[in-house]
């Protein structure tokens, strides 16, 4: 099976080369792009590679939500072959435990967690999976998401997006705003942002006017869909300054605003509720044309975030001048090359999993010593970097405030021309109120008439031969009274056609009134429509000149950042440096103190190791005394109760012979055979149970001695241990101030190295540690547990069973791939369920960021006391039991960290495996688990690194 | 401008306890082992002078008239009398006869108008100070005393919250400020969820066991350590320090008098526990008291209601001022809304948001104050009137924390209390 993905995915990079081989303008790769435009930013040389078993973690986590199997951990790190790593990205890209993974992150993205209430999960996680399945691209993606409204019960998935936010304008636009566009821009809301000068109110209306006329509609049978209407649009005033309002319209962030054409009177709606102009339609294919910057940053911003565990821009949805990019220029050619990959995300994602970045070593780079050298004497540089580049934001504010100050005059007559065609809009929709109506009540006398006139007519034809007859029967008095009741109803039908013809006539004229008024309302709106699009192309240049003094101002202030960041690495590197000499001044200064410390502790570790061992023996030992104890009371009281029913049984004989030898009673002397024979029986076991309690008295003697020994032995061990603390302390006291220095020493060592590396690995240069995801955790957990595995077993059996895998099947690629997809679905379906579980202790709330970090106390508590974690780590589960096949320690150390944290133990990691055997008296199915949990809840499995 | 309350200060002084108590485990081997010797250094001395908040929420919708701001004789009045309390001049309704004997350590305020009939968004209102909006979503006064008081080494939770029935486990109500402060459920009284060991195991092998993860930690850590791994590593620490003191959630524990005292139904158990938790040291706790919805029968179901809550809470208000923690600890009595002073036709009083009372009490609130007045019926304020955003901003002023500054999180800055409103100066002292 793994042969033939190996094969298919084979087939899937030709086919992406084939795709994009084009796309890409030079023959260099993306990845290789990436790699330089880093290193040429870095102050120093990156980290090396991380090793094969950590490259194996992270793509496997990174890709596929999940740690490696033990096997596939094995065959990776015995794999000569040189392009392995590459291969790799490529087999777990082809998976569709790769489609789930993104389909996941695309989901707690879009959705934050927010619920079910509206639309079921699997109506939505379904759509998304199906979608990343496809490799559908991300603009169409959206489009389907944004004109999504919930009618048809087949595609409700991707109406999840607004129905969950119940259509709110308010709450949909901010969340496209950070979602698409990477922009928070609530605070925009109520006044332009106060501290984020780029995060205008206009941009914030802008966003709302595309989702200002969605309505959140309750249907019948209880559930929700959304509808639009063809009319309504915001204003806004700052409530900072009341007194200006502002006319709303669309407009995509950093784009110019959307035009709309006027539609004419009576052809508002294509549909009952369907707007012949949808701002949703207008704003899906707005956004995503390509040409728009925001979008295009963001979605390179989240998927970098995805891989790299930090977006370029961090927060990932806070894109504005002050929080520039860490490294601008890739950024751009990130959001340039989703483009020409027409947004296709799962290339984009081999790309970045194929960079050198994203393989680094989150150990430090190794001559990192000798560069820091160089680095002191670049000190002096980098500080006077940074007035430049403070003078030219200067500049660029300058600059940018004097273009604004000069777009103003345009600005305002589109603001004008804009108000003037609202309060047009605004009039012609008073006039159509009118108009319907009327229109309406016309004909509705139109049809009144049509109807009374048909009635005439037919009645008058019918009149004509009652007439006749009547003429010949002038004696026929009913026939007369028929005749003229019709006569009379026609004559009133006559006056009523000649009312409804006045109606009529006054109703014509009432319409052609509205009629006149919507005309010349339209008219108006169309003038001022086109005045509109005047001041918009009049406006345009200086529009264009404000945005590029905008763009100006990012990249000076980009460029300022990246001076300073620069310069405060350089200072960390110093301060790094300097630590570490004082750190190996105060070892040598304390070296002596140590290496006695280090003794007395080495002696006390011994001793507390034999303490525990004894203690550990004793307490088998008074556990197998008293189970033995147990048993002879249990043997003895069933003892009793025999001799007691033996001695009833023989009185009873005796009564029964007399009455027997009385009566010469044949029946009652052969019952007296029988009973002699049952208490001869029994008298017998209980010599036989007898014996046996007798073997396990004697047995007892020798249980309590050992006790008693192993009793009397505790103390001086104990005694031991006191003493060896007592010895440490000792030294601790004795030599209090080369220690207490040295400790001083290693503290901060410590805080300079981890500040070092934290700022190294926003710099890209040392790989950051970032936490699992609930949902990694979930799957991680079941995989180094062993239960995924046994899961994926038994749904290949099933469905072998169902339809078996022939071998001419197993060559087929596409058969075996629709196996490994139906079988990924089977397990999600099973084990998903937990999901939930994890998200509750380990995610954010719903609608708030979740790719924040927390520990709380209940996480551990969880994976401390849970019923859950210890079923999966119990004795005799999977993991353990496999490690229990082993005996050698060493072996058990390779098992444990294959399977759980996919690489090998280095020797003091085995060498801590050994010891706790020691100290848990040997390997036992309680130790095996008892280990497994230990490394499961280890800050090394918590992370990806 | 100051950014004192800037994400991950706390985190911050966590990690230089723990770098503190196991610097020496990261050694590489020269000094290995120390850490066996025992845990971080994180057990804390229990400082009494530290701020606490207890919020005793009556649910459903407390009616004034029956409570805190009674109308006798009126039209509007009902069928109670109004009796002195420890104040001079102030009354409060005969239904809590040993409340009106603490009065002296609480303030009346009688002029709330918060102009919001429904009750989840009345509650919402209440909790957090704000009026609910679609696009954004405000912590509770819970998880922002949480965040601003609670000790950062401390194991014990720093926002708790007592509910009547249901479940345990931990709430979405810390919104921004991060589920480290969404507040800690304990269902009916019980302690939080997984903090028992299960049954039949081991603790000696337990301790080896965690013991052995810290190893593992200290392998790992003398490689990378970041502020994340530190924090997880501690929460371990935490966990294991609140399993040892989970008796801190046993109200059993509490003397048989006390116990007696405070009546053994189930609001009675939970004030006590509130006790309880305030005096180990636990920042926030919040008890409910419910359900005072009474559109029906509102007379007998007051008499029967506050019969059950007067006398546990005024042998806390009596406890709390006797141990002297009242002089850092507030107290708030509050409600989602008021209730009519109309008597409808089935005896009842419906939901009333525009002149109704609740009381503070502790920290820097006046003691034996009235604030606020309303007309003779009872149906509008006529002095003092404050709402739900002034009186947020006076629960953190009171506890001496600056309202108008703001939260950093994630770069944005966010305002601690409503800034279209301040704190209302007659309730601080």
């Amino acid at each position: 099976m793994k042969i033939a993905l190996l094969e298919r995915s084979r087939g899937v990079s030709v086919l992406l080369l084939l795709l994009f081989g084009p796309a890409l303008p030079a023959a260099e790769p993306l990845h290789v792009r990436i790699d330089r435009i880093v290193e040429s930013q870095s102050l120093i040389p990156p980290a090396g590679p991380a090793s094969d078993g950590e490259f194996l973690r992270r793509a496997s986590l990174d890709l596929c939500n999940c740690i490696a199997s033990v096997d596939d951990a094995r065959a990776f790190l015995t794999d000569a072959n040189p392009g392995k790593r590459a291969a790799l990205i490529d087999r777990l890209l082809a998976t569709p435990q790769h489609a789930r993974r993104l389909a996941n992150y695309l989901d707690v993205s879009l959705m934050e967690r927010r619920g079910d209430k509206y639309v079921a999960r699997a109506d939505w996680e379904n759509w998304l999976y199906q979608a990343c399945v496809e490799n559908r691209s991300w603009d169409q993606m959206i489009r389907e998401v944004i004109v999504a409204d919930g009618v048809d019960p087949a595609r409700r998935g991707p109406a999840k997006f607004a129905l969950e936010r119940e259509g709110d304008p308010h709450l949909l636009a901010r969340d496209v705003g950070r979602m698409f566009f990477g922009r928070d821009v609530q605070c925009a809301q109520c006044h332009n942002h106060p501290n984020v000068k780029d995060y205008e109110q206009r941009e914030y209306y802008g966003l709302l006017s595309y989702f200002q006329r969605i309505e959140f509609v309750k249907r019948a049978d209880g559930s929700y869909v959304l509808s639009e209407k063809a009319e309504g649009d915001a204003t806004f005033h700052s409530v900072f300054k009341k007194d200006v309002q502002y006319a709303a319209r669309p407009a995509i962030p950093g784009k110019a605003a959307d035009r709309e054409p006027p539609v004419k009177s009576g052809q508002e709606y294509v549909a009952p509720a369907v707007p012949k102009q949808s701002r949703r339609q207008l704003f899906s294919q707005s956004a995503t044309a390509g040409n728009c910057r925001a979008f295009n940053r963001n979605i390179a911003n989240r998927l970098w975030a995805m891989m790299m565990g930090r977006g370029l821009v961090h927060p990932i949805d806070f894109d504005h001048a002050d929080n520039p990019p860490t490294h601008p220029e890739l950024l751009d050619l990130l959001a340039d090359e989703i483009v020409a990959l027409k947004y296709d995300l799962r290339a984009l994602l081999r790309e970045l999993a194929l960079s050198k970045t994203y393989q680094r070593s989150f150990d430090p780079p190794a001559d990192l010593a000798s560069s820091i050298v160089s680095i002191r004497e670049r000190l002096p540089a980098l500080e006077t970097a940074i007035a430049p580049a403070q003078k030219a934001v200067d500049e660029a504010n300058e600059k940018l405030v004097a273009v604004r100050r000069e777009s103003l005059p345009a600005r305002e007559s589109v603001d004008k021309a804009l108000a003037e065609l609202r309060a047009a809009e605004a009039a012609l929709a008073a006039a159509r109120k009118v108009w319907y109506p009327a229109n309406a009540a016309l004909a509705a006398t139109k049809q009144q008439t049509q109807l009374k006139t048909d009635a005439q007519a037919a009645l008058t034809k019918a009149v004509e031969p009652i007439k006749e007859a009547l003429a010949k029967l002038p004696a026929d008095a009913d026939l007369k009274q028929t005749f003229e009741k019709l006569q009379a109803k026609v004559t009133q039908l006559g006056a009523e056609l000649q009312a409804l013809a006045k109606t009529a006539q006054t109703q014509a004229d009432a319409a052609k009134q509205a009629t006149d008024k919507v005309q010349a309302a339209e008219q108006s709106v169309a003038a001022l429509n086109d005045k509109l699009n005047q001041a918009d192309e009049q406006a345009r240049p200086a529009l264009t000149q404000l945005e590029a003094a905008r763009q100006a101002q990012q990249k000076a202030k980009a460029e300022l950042a990246r001076h300073e960041r620069r310069l405060q690495v350089a200072k960390s590197l110093a301060a790094f440096r300097e630590k570490t000499e004082a750190l190996s001044q105060a070892e040598k200064k304390a070296g002596p103190a140590v290496a006695d410390l280090a003794a007395a502790q080495q002696a006390h570790r011994e001793a507390a190791a034999r303490a525990r061992g004894h203690l550990h023996n004793l307490t088998a030992a008074e556990k197998d005394l008293s189970a033995q104890q147990a048993k002879l009371a249990a043997g003895k009281s069933s003892l009793q109760q025999k001799h007691q029913a033996v001695a009833s049984l023989n009185s009873s004989i005796e009564q029964v012979e007399k009455t027997a030898a009385s009566l010469k009673d044949e029946e009652l002397t052969k019952t007296v055979a029988t009973m002699r024979q049952r208490a001869l029986a029994h008298a017998n076991t209980s010599t036989e149970v007898a014996k046996q309690m007798a073997a396990l008295e004697a047995q007892m003697p020798a249980l309590h001695a050992k006790c008693e020994t192993l009793r009397k032995d505790r103390g001086p061990l104990d005694q031991a241990v006191a003493t060896a603390v007592a010895r440490v302390a000792q030294i601790e006291e004795q030599r209090k101030a080369p220690l207490a220095e040295l400790r001083e020493a290693q503290t901060q060592h410590n805080a300079t190295r981890q500040d070092v590396l934290e700022r190294l690995s926003v710099e890209l240069v040392v790989a950051p540690l970032r936490p699992l995801t609930p949902e990694q955790l979930h799957w991680s957990v079941f995989r180094a547990t062993g239960i995924l595995s046994s899961y994926e077993a038994a749904a290949d059996a099933e469905l072998n069973k169902k339809q078996p895998h022939t071998d001419a099947q197993k060559k087929d690629a596409a058969f075996t791939l629709q196996r490994i997809r139906d079988r990924e679905k089977e397990v999600y379906a099973k084990l998903g369920g937990n999901l939930p579980t994890y998200a509750r202790l380990f995610a954010g709330g719903p609608g708030q960021p979740q790719f924040e970090f927390f520990a709380t106390a209940d996480q551990a508590l969880f994976m401390e006391n849970s019923d859950a974690i210890r079923a999966w780590t119990a004795p005799g589960v999977s993991l353990v039991h496999r490690m229990s096949q082993q005996t050698d320690p060493a072996a058990i150390a390779d098992e444990l960290y294959l399977t759980v944290i996919n690489r090998r133990p280095t020797a003091a990691e085995v060498a801590e495996v050994k010891d706790w055997f020691t100290r848990r008296g040997g390997p036992s199915p309680t130790a095996h688990s008892e280990l497994a949990w230990a490394l499961l809840a280890s800050a090394e499995f918590r992370f990806n690194h | 401008m100051r950014c004192t309350y800037a994400c991950g200060s706390s985190e911050h002084s966590i990690n230089r306890r723990r770098f503190l108590g196991t610097a020496a485990a990261g050694l590489g081997g020269m000094v290995g082992g120390l850490a066996a010797f025992g845990r971080p250094a994180l057990a804390r001395a229990l400082d009494s002078k530290e701020r606490r908040v207890l919020v005793v929420n009556m649910h459903g919708g407390l009616s004034q008239m029956e409570s805190w701001d009674p109308k006798p004789g009126t039209s509007t009045g009902g069928p109670f009398r109004a009796i002195p309390t420890s104040v001079p001049g102030l009354h409060i309704s005969e239904l809590l006869p040993l409340t009106a004997k603490q009065m002296h350590h609480l303030t009346v305020v009688r002029g709330v108008n918060t102009a919001e009939d429904d009750h989840g968004k009345g509650a919402y209102m209440m909790n957090t100070g704000r009026r609910h909006t679609p696009a954004a979503n405000y912590p509770t006064v819970g998880a922002v005393m949480a965040k601003m008081l609670a000790p950062a080494d401390s194991p014990l939770p720093g926002h708790v919250v007592i509910t009547p029935g249901g479940g345990g486990g931990r709430s979405n109500d810390a919104a921004y400020l991060g589920p480290k402060y969404g507040s800690v459920v304990l269902g009916n009284g019980q302690p939080p969820q997984y903090s028992a060991r299960p049954a039949n195991t081991d603790p000696a092998a337990l301790a080896d066991r965690d013991d052995l993860r810290r190893r593992f930690d200290d392998h790992f850590s003398a490689r990378r350590r970041t502020a994340q791994t530190e924090a997880f590593t501690y929460s371990y620490e935490q966990a294991l320090q609140l399993m040892e003191r989970r008796q801190v959630f046993d109200v059993t524990q509490e003397p048989a008098k006390d116990q007696e005292r405070y009546g053994k139904h189930d609001f009675g158990r939970h004030c006590l526990l509130a006790r309880r938790l305030l005096n180990q040291g636990i920042t926030f706790v919040q008890v409910s008291h419910s359900n005072y919805d009474t559109h029906n029968e509102n007379f007998d179901f007051h008499l029967e209601q506050l019969g059950e809550f007067d006398r546990p809470f005024a042998c806390l208000v009596e406890d709390l001022a006797a141990s002297g923690l009242l002089d850092h600890t507030l107290i708030v009595v509050l409600s989602e809304f008021g209730r009519t002073p109309n008597i409808n036709l089935y005896y009842g009083r419906d939901h009333w948001s525009k002149a109704w009372s609740i009381v503070v009490g502790g920290a820097k609130t006046p003691r034996g104050h009235v604030f606020g007045k309303t007309n003779d019926k009872g149906t509008a304020v006529t002095d003092g009137q404050v709402d739900h955003a002034g009186l947020f901003h006076t629960y953190l002023q009171a506890l001496g924390i600056d309202s108008t500054e703001n939260f950093i999180v994630d770069g944005r800055e966010l305002p601690i209390a409503d800034p279209a409103a301040g704190p209302i100066k007659e309730l601080l002292t």
